[in-house]
């Protein structure tokens, strides 16, 4: 995204505006406050006696919290400001902003402050083309406040917006006088509440209705709590070390409140686009996140079973047993325009979730959720074989019945070009990609631990791993492609093989459902010229018909793919190769001050010296955030072995040395140390320290 | 009968297994029409669904809207979470209780099953089956 963008968010409520915290319609960017995937300000902009201001420089203080130094006129005409302009902003259950204008002069000054605001109460989804809004807007002008309302039906949304001084309202905005003596301040507390009620009725969200100062102070206090709580890293590499701390902060900014349950959180996908409840995302981040926060998946797969499709309905893709893709709020969704209320339409969430469960109690020791989560997961796992076997050949596979706005490709590459043949060619529905057939393999042998340990069904652990036995032969005799020594991306509706080479299948290995004779082929395509940058594996090889250094899904290094493929490489002992793109991830994160982007460009290393971003990518998103917690579990080799953790180190050269303090678990808290070789060394298990 | 009273009277004969065993707690429903309204409760204990018109106690979750989007909702052709966030249905207490009421809600009229028939036979729908299992197993 541009950097001239400032952006503060706390989970569902997010500002954008610019380097003078000014708002302006865009169309490219959604710009604006921001609620419940709705659009509360889209004009916003200060100017003191009628001139505009610009920045001197701007401090994010919090992800919830920034500052902008500001003086009135255009930069090329500064000369000395006589004043300046302090503009304090917040964002919680309401958004406030606190204005402090200071007189540099010895006379005292009396000044107009304008702020200009309006609101087109745009959804989430049509920002681009803000033409044809069904209901209408209302302005009331209070003597105290501005109330914006919008009105569709019984659908309701409105801001108010009122100060803390004598003000002038009108249609556009707000007046104030600010009399300022020589070398003094004058300071004026904006506020602008979010409302989503009717009536007499409670507003849907949780955390409103709070008093500004109440919302910084708990939000300051939530922040050192979070941030305390984790685990402390001692490592030679400053690059590791920044991707870190970003990521913990961003791991932080990215929680998302659920409506269920007050004071929890799930990650949510990313900012702008994605600040919404996603079933991969969350999954894969908890998952990214175990050894960490490992409070992420406990709420994830508690606030995912809980909205499991139950029914069938065409226009969500919903089937019973089916998790989540994506969950919204806005108008859109009330009217059911768009089908998220929640949306089904993904293939890989179903088995990604009974994946995460069981690596959340061998981390855990949470024996307690997996018996709550037991009829929802075994629903899932009877979607794996009903529903989502839609062609009857043992596989999982896709098709949307949504055909007006349902997604194409039901997989983590969701755009709609994103599997091809070799050749570039669309395959017909459905489709089985590969990667969904491993995380079923995974989820099988996983959901036959959680039956035989903690279900008392042994009759059930046995028909499960029974079956994931033969969905293993089956897949590799079906999905190996014999010219090129690797796995088809997917089989097509008469089952020919999607002969891709792609980075799928690096999730292959991440899965388990690769035979080890396979699997050195494997781990040189994904270090190999044709799919590693130097930055990170590729989506796509590059000789491949479809390939795009910069297209989303066909090309483009993706961060959190990246450590999912190392994790696998490592699980099948290709530790240096696991080592290799682990630094390189880490290196590139120096280039966007250790916060991974979304995804970046796949062009080659050597032809441009940093990784360039995807052009709209999302930052920060959570799994790209999650990626260097996954890269620190496999160079280290963490891995709870019964009531411990086995730490495996194999770093790779360059790295130095790791020391992890604290890392919680079944076992309390544990160290970790590891020093930068090659040469894997010696397993040994922590040291207990409670 | 009323299509309500019909969808009430069904709920209560159900073997769910659609609500885990251990969602505990009670939902009054306050269905509004022609200026009066009409109080319904929906239990969930251990698995089973109990249906009343009377209740002792408070209800750990309300849900108040009117009767026809309510009937709407029972027969797939209003979908709750849209009826909630056009401010159509009001709730106060445990929304949990409510989301995993929606599980007993059907869906659309004229959805599909997404297999075509040939795969559908092989392995047909197996919801009494699940219910079954639920039912079934050994207590802990």
């Amino acid at each position: 995204m541009n950097e001239d963008i400032v952006k503060i968010l706390d989970g569902n409520n997010f500002i954008v505006s610019d380097r003078r915290g000014d708002v302006d319609p865009s169309p490219s960017v959604p710009t604006g406050l921001f609620s419940l995937d709705t659009r509360f300000l889209s004009l916003w902009r200060l100017s003191v006696d009628g001139q505009r201001l610009h920045a001197l420089s701007v401090d994010d203080l919090h992800y919830f919290e920034a500052r902008f130094f500001l003086v009135p006129g255009e930069p090329t005409h500064y000369v000395d400001a006589k004043i300046s302009v302090i503009r304090q902003r917040t964002i919680g259950g309401s958004f406030d902003e606190r204005l402090t204008v200071l007189n540099h002069q010895e006379e005292p000054v009396d000044l107009t402050i304008r702020i200009d605001a309006g609101c087109d109460f745009a959804d989430i989804f049509e920002i681009k083309d803000v033409q044809h809004k069904k209901g209408h807007i209302t302005t009331i002008v209070n003597e105290d406040r501005l109330r914006l309302i919008y009105e569709r039906q019984t659908f309701r949304r409105e801001t108010v917006i009122s100060v803390d001084r004598p003000a002038q309202f009108d249609e556009g905005g707000l007046t104030l006088t600010a009399h300022v003596e020589p070398h003094g301040d004058w300071v004026a507390e904006v506020h602008v509440e979010t409302i989503a009620r009717s009536g007499g009725a409670k507003d849907v969200r949780p955390n409103v209705h709070h008093m500004p100062g109440e919302i910084q102070q708990g939000m300051e206090a939530e922040v050192e709590r979070w941030l305390s709580r984790a685990p402390i890293l001692r490592c030679d590499s400053e690059q590791l070390d920044m991707a870190y701390g970003r990521t913990m902060v961003d791991l932080a900014a990215l929680r998302f409140p659920i409506l269920t349950t007050p004071g929890v959180a799930v990650p949510a996908a990313g900012l702008p686009w994605f600040m919404a409840l996603f079933g991969r995302d969350s999954i894969i981040t908890s998952y990214q996140a175990l050894p960490f926060t490992p409070e992420l998946a406990n709420t994830t797969l508690r606030i995912l079973a809980l909205l499991r499709g139950a029914k069938l309905d065409d226009f969500r893709d919903e089937e019973p047993g089916k998790i989540l893709h994506e969950n919204r709020f806005g108008e859109s969704a009330a009217f059911e325009e768009q089908p998220h209320s929640p949306y089904y339409g993904t293939a890989d969430a179903t088995p990604l979730f009974v994946v995460l469960l069981d690596e959340y109690e061998r981390w855990t020791g949470d024996a307690e959720l997996v018996r709550e989560l037991e009829d929802d997961t075994r629903a899932a796992l009877r979607w794996i074989d009903e529903y989502g076997d839609l062609m009857g050949n043992g596989y999982i596979s896709y098709k949307r019945r949504n055909n007006v706005n349902g997604l194409e490709n039901q997989c983590w590459k969701d755009s709609w070009d994103a599997i091809t043949f070799r050749d570039g060619t669309l395959p017909g529905f459905p489709r089985a990609t590969c990667e969904l057939q491993g995380y079923a393999y995974d989820a099988k042998m996983r959901g036959a631990r959680l039956a035989r340990e903690f279900w008392n069904d042994p009759g059930y652990a046995d028909q499960l791993e029974t079956e994931a036995g033969a969905l293993r032969r089956r897949f590799n005799r079906d999905f190996w492609v014999e010219d090129g020594e690797y796995y088809a991306l997917a089989l097509d509706q008469d089952g020919r093989r999607v002969d891709s080479l792609s980075s799928n299948i690096g999730h292959l290995l991440w899965s388990g459902i690769v035979e080890p004779d396979r699997a050195p082929h494997l781990a040189a395509h994904l270090i190999g010229p044709r799919m590693f940058s130097g930055w990170g594996v590729r989506t796509l090889a590059e000789d491949q018909g479809a390939y795009n250094p910069v297209g989303y899904h066909v090309g483009t290094v993706w961060p959190f793919d990246n450590s999912l493929i190392a994790a696998g490489l490592a699980r099948y002992g290709f530790r240096e190769e696991a080592g290799r793109i682990a630094l390189a991830m880490i290196d590139a994160s120096q280039y966007f001050e250790g916060r991974l982007p979304e995804a970046f460009a796949g062009y080659h290393r050597s032809l441009t010296k940093y990784p360039v971003e995807y052009p709209t990518a999302c930052s920060p998103q959570a799994w790209s955030a999650g990626t260097p917690l996954l890269l620190l579990r496999t160079m280290l080799g963490l891995e709870p072995y019964g009531e411990h953790l086995v730490v495996e180190p194999a770093l790779p050269e360059g790295m130095g040395r790791i020391e992890l303090f604290d890392l919680p678990g079944r076992w309390g808290r544990v160290d970790a140390f590891a020093r930068g070789r090659l040469r894997e060394q010696a397993p040994r298990t922590s040291i207990r320290r409670t | 009968m009323g299509a309500t009273e019909a969808f009430f009277e069904e709920l209560g004969q159900r073997e769910t297994g659609e609500v885990p065993s251990y969602v505990t707690g009670t939902i009054r429903f306050d269905l509004h029409h022609d200026e009066e309204v009409d109080a319904w409760n929906v239990t969930f204990k251990r698995g089973i669904v109990f249906v009343s018109r009377h209740i002792c106690g408070e209800p750990d979750c309300v849900v108040i809207t009117d009767r026809g989007t309510f009937e709407g909702m029972t027969t797939g052709r209003i979908n709750a979470a849209g009826a909630v966030l056009r401010n159509e249905i009001v709730f106060t207490g445990q929304l949990t209780l409510f989301l995993y009421f929606q599980r007993l809600l059907p869906g659309p009229p004229g959805s599909h099953d997404p297999r075509p028939p040939r795969v559908r036979e092989l392995r047909p729908p197996a919801v009494a089956e699940l219910r079954t299992a639920a039912a079934g197993r050994p207590n802990r």
